[in-house]
């Protein structure tokens, strides 16, 4: 299970960084599509998606030093523990509802 | 519920989620786009791709961005050479040149959504014809055109033109036309290779993508320069003024000549005579009724203003001439000024090459302030009266026509179409105004019959109505400053300068000029209109086209003067000629010279020895000391004052302290005194002028910078309060000095004393806990540099509160919100010209750059940074990183 996990880990962090933050719908639908339950599917896939934006935001928030970062947090308003809450709740968020979403899809493929 | 309608659903609920998360909604930016960590605000850096020049790169071509940040940019052609330009400033300032000229043509909805406030701006810009301008100058240089000589209006300057037009280039402006579209593919090139990731953090922000760059586009940007500089109109307030009050009464608070001038022009024999003075001026004209409400007027901003001088070479210390600019504007983030160096064979002469440094603004090729290595130039504001507006008369009969000369004349209709972009919650609309544009008077901009564009924009009161102002404005003209800049640029002596002046129209602008042969020169340049003295400052009727300007002083005599008799030229957007020879009328509201006094008499200092220094120079710009309260303070600091204050130890103490500082009054940032004197002049300028603006509540006007007259009138009612007043109706003489809303009558002493009473309470309330010796400038006054967007979350990239020195009235005219926009100083050798110069930002506009704020710091102490400025020759010499592009 935590190859699986880490396979996805490492295609949805690839397509993340290619492609639209929207992209990560398609990862949490195929890993809901993959999944054998609904509890499975939604736990892997806010696993997988959680962890690609956290991993880069810590690389952003604590490697890379973006002087942005300050004035982001004043221009939003919000702690670095809100913005980085705020921003691991849209994985989590989307992660939940894909793979609901994929998982279905493949019971009706199923039936 | 079967399990096809629950997959419907649930991939609809993903798709719902995608689209608000995707989406802007109100002011808020498109929350998982702005906070992706891949693509989101984090990744928007700089992003120069070295390879993107090869595109149409013929030879090779070398930028150095050195330490500052400023690139300087060695061409083999000048093609190539403004390509760079545009890419260069692109990579830097993308987002600023595209909002601003998105701002000056109508089309903010687009990107922010509806906002009432935007639209409104949006109709007034798209009223006001900055774009029709834009396209006019644009046309000098090179226009779309049939068989039937019909222009195709809507060309940008760059596209193809439409099928049956063909590109027809003026053969006196080819060089400026190859310029504009270099500069466009440049920014282009750098547009092109933005995405998501990497564009401006502004663009994520206001969720959008920036649109091609294209000559028309810095045409816009030229005449919103224009705007800023020759904008403001007092037509409106002085009318008010008369006709509440009377013609004496405007003549007094906004004349021409203010008190105490100090020519720009030393010499008026060097001035031509008028060969072509207006003929038939009614001297008994009779202004139009009109009253506004004075919270609306757009009027003078006091902060604006500059200064400039040359100094011959015969007064220097090294025998170079000297020459030093300080435009003041408004000051935002990132800065309205780029820095850049341009370098390339000389297109006159290819055998050698001319290097051109100094400041542009992004958006617009080749520099506006600067030098070459041959001559150096800078500007300050003229502040003539380059606008008019007139009282439209509406065909009673036809609402489609007005009445000119005895005819029924139809307005030109123009629908403007402005798009209203949509957000998650709602759908994108538009919005469709109708523009009336008058045959000679040019735009209806105030309109009866969209009022409330009327009151946003100018102030007409509503029981006003019926009124309809039409505003004719020079720069609506084909003006064609792109071409006089870029031929400043190329100018090798002062025939070519004076050349390249003759093709500069608008705003009207003080430029400053000296050269490696230690020629010094000052020109009042523009095209100005000439008009009769008895009517037009006022609001003017549009059915007569006696009172239509059309004819300009001619070029040759305008006021200048090259290499005077004392030694140096000087500007400080002071009336520009004695008033003690005839000569045309010049009508305008120009800043008290006390400024310019002050400048001129520390020129005549340093010079006296011929001595000069660019040392000498950083003193004067940085100078912080208060002409204006060295003239008024012994009227203020009287006797009367003090035996009236003569119980308050505090008072006395403050006093005495003043007293003290009236004989060097400085405004240095850690002085207590400049924070009594600030208080104490807008207390005496509430007392003193604020009975004439009350508003329709019967309120004191409550934003008086936008009608106040200038700070030289409050100077001349103190010094002598029994000779200035109006004589009303009744022939009563009323004392401006005087309160009109309270029953009893002020002396002058009361004014003083209920002003420095309600000044210092004031302060008191600011600093509760502090003693008054520690009421320092720089915590009472700052100086606060904003973002560009004037929103309170824009603070996170502001630079607030700077502790800065200096005051409206010094050399070194700070404001809260404006002050020095740009400082540089030359000096002027042949094959070894050194400059230094500064702005209060940076050369980026990402704020994720260590170069978007920089040298703020070093503005704010009076510190230069040297501009590195290298000549061609010696390229290989300069540090920085380096960029070589080899030939294709």
């Amino acid at each position: 299970m935590k190859t699986k996990i880490f396979i996805y880990i490492v295609i949805t962090y690839a397509m993340a960084s290619l492609l639209p933050w929207w992209v990560i719908a398609f990862s949490g639908t195929l890993i809901g599509f993959n999944s054998k339950t609904y509890k499975q599917a939604i736990l892997h896939s806010c696993i997988t998606l959680t962890s690609v934006w956290f991993f880069k935001l810590i690389l952003n928030f604590f490697i890379l030093d973006y002087i942005i970062i300050d004035k982001i947090k004043e221009f939003l308003g919000l702690s670095s523990f809100m913005i980085i809450f705020l921003t691991l709740l849209i994985p989590i968020i989307i992660g939940v509802f894909s793979s609901l979403f994929g998982h279905q899809l493949k019971k009706v493929s199923k039936s | 519920m079967n399990n096809t309608l629950k997959t419907l659903l649930s991939l609809l609920l993903v798709c719902v989620l995608i689209h608000f998360l995707n989406n802007k909604v109100g002011t808020y930016p498109p929350i998982a786009k702005f906070l992706d960590p891949f693509h989101g605000y984090i990744s928007s850096n700089n992003n120069l791709k070295n390879d993107i020049f090869k595109i149409e790169n013929q030879d090779s071509l070398e930028i150095v961005w050195d330490e500052n940040g400023i690139p300087h940019i060695f061409a083999e052609n000048q093609k190539d050479m403004y390509m760079a330009q545009g890419y260069v400033v692109a990579n830097d300032r993308l987002w600023q040149m595209d909002f601003i000229s998105r701002l000056h043509a109508g089309k903010l909805s687009e990107i922010i959504g509806f906002s009432e406030e935007v639209l409104k701006s949006d109709r007034f810009m798209r009223r006001l014809g900055i774009v029709d301008g834009a396209k006019a100058s644009l046309s000098t240089i090179a226009k779309c055109i049939n068989t039937q000589n019909d222009i195709f209006t809507d060309w940008d300057g760059l596209s193809e033109c439409p099928a049956g037009y063909t590109k027809q280039i003026n053969h006196e402006h080819v060089n400026v036309y190859t310029m504009l579209v270099a500069y466009s593919k440049g920014v282009n090139y750098y547009i092109q290779n933005l995405d998501w990731s990497t564009v401006p953090i502004e663009y994520k922000i206001l969720d959008y993508y920036p649109e091609e760059w294209s000559p028309l586009k810095t045409c816009i940007l030229l005449k919103a320069m224009s705007l800023d500089l020759s904008g403001r109109n007092t037509d409106l307030l002085y009318t008010s003024i008369a006709t509440k009050y009377n013609d004496m009464a405007a003549k007094f608070l906004y004349p021409e000549m203010p008190y105490k001038n100090d020519p720009i022009i030393s010499d008026y024999k060097s001035i031509s005579s008028p060969s072509k003075l207006p003929e038939n001026c009614d001297e008994n004209f009779k202004y139009p009724d009109i009253e506004v409400n004075f919270n609306g007027l757009k009027m003078n901003n006091p902060g604006i203003g500059s200064n400039n001088w040359a100094i011959h070479k015969d007064f220097t210390k090294n025998n170079h001439s000297i020459l030093a600019n300080d435009p003041h504007l408004g000051l935002n983030l990132p800065n309205v000024w780029y820095v850049i160096q341009l370098s390339s064979p000389d297109i006159n002469n290819p055998d050698k090459y001319l290097d051109v440094m100094g400041a542009t603004i992004p958006g617009a090729p080749g520099v506006l302030s600067g030098f070459n290595n041959y001559i150096a130039w800078g500007e300050t504001n003229g502040e003539d009266d380059v606008s008019d507006f007139y009282q439209i008369e509406i065909d009673p009969n036809n609402k489609n026509n007005y009445l000119y000369d005895g005819e029924s004349i139809p307005f030109i209709i123009k629908e403007e179409k402005i798009i209203i972009r949509g957000d998650a919650l709602s759908f994108p609309q538009i919005f469709i105004d109708t523009v009336k544009i008058t045959r000679d008077h040019g735009p209806i901009i105030v309109d009866s019959s969209n009022l409330d564009m009327a009151e946003f924009n100018q102030g007409i009161s509503s029981i006003y109505s019926d009124i309809n102002l039409a505003f004719k404005w020079v720069a609506h003209q084909p003006t064609s400053e792109i071409t006089a800049f870029y031929k400043m640029n190329h100018a090798t002596n002062y025939s070519d300068f004076k050349n390249a002046l003759e093709y500069y129209h608008c705003p009207i602008q003080n430029f400053v000029y000296a050269d490696i042969k230690g020629n010094i020169a000052m020109h009042h340049n523009g095209k100005i209109p000439i008009r009769c003295e008895s009517y037009n400052k006022h609001v003017l009727y549009g059915n007569s086209s006696q009172f239509v300007w059309n004819d300009f002083i001619p070029f040759d005599e305008l006021p200048k003067e090259l290499n005077p008799q004392r030694g140096f030229v000087s500007s400080a957007n002071q009336y520009p000629i004695s008033n003690e020879f005839d000569y045309y009328y010049l009508p305008g509201v120009y800043w008290p010279a006390h400024r310019a006094r002050r400048i001129n008499n520390m020129l005549y200092e340093s010079t006296k020895d011929r001595v000069a220094t660019i040392e000498d120079m950083k003193n004067i710009q940085n100078d912080n000391f208060n002409k204006y309260a060295q003239d008024i303070l012994p009227y203020l600091l009287s006797q009367e004052l003090r035996n009236k204050i003569n119980n308050d130890s505090l008072l006395i103490r403050v006093y005495k302290s003043l007293d003290k500082w009236k004989d060097n009054p400085v405004h240095n940032a850690n002085m207590f005194e400049p924070t009594i004197f600030d208080a104490w002049y807008e207390e005496l300028n509430i007392n003193v002028w604020g009975d004439l603006f009350i508003d329709e509540n019967g309120n004191k006007n409550s934003d008086y910078y936008r009608v106040l007259p200038l700070y030289d009138r409050l100077l001349k009612v103190i010094e002598s309060p029994d000779q200035y007043y109006w004589i009303d109706g009744d022939n009563n003489k009323i004392f401006w000095i005087d309160d009109e809303t309270t029953p009893q009558v002020e002396t002058v002493g009361d004014i003083i004393y209920i002003s420095f009473i309600t000044a210092i309470n004031k302060i008191k309330e600011k600093f509760p806990n502090k003693d008054y010796n520690q009421w320092y400038y720089s915590d009472y006054r700052g100086t606060n540099i904003h973002h560009i967007l004037p929103n309170s979350s824009f603070d996170a990239f502001s630079s607030l509160n700077i502790p800065t020195s200096g005051s409206r009235w010094s050399p070194n005219a700070m404001q809260n919100k404006f002050g020095p926009s740009w400082r540089y100083i030359v000096e002027m050798q042949e094959d070894s010209i050194y400059a230094i110069g500064i702005y209060p930002g940076g050369q980026s506009g990402n704020p994720n750059s260590k170069n978007y704020d920089n040298f703020i710091d070093k503005w704010a102490k009076g510190d230069y940074i040297d501009l590195n400025y290298t000549y061609f020759k010696d390229k290989s010499q300069l540090n920085g990183t380096r960029i070589i592009l080899d030939e294709n």
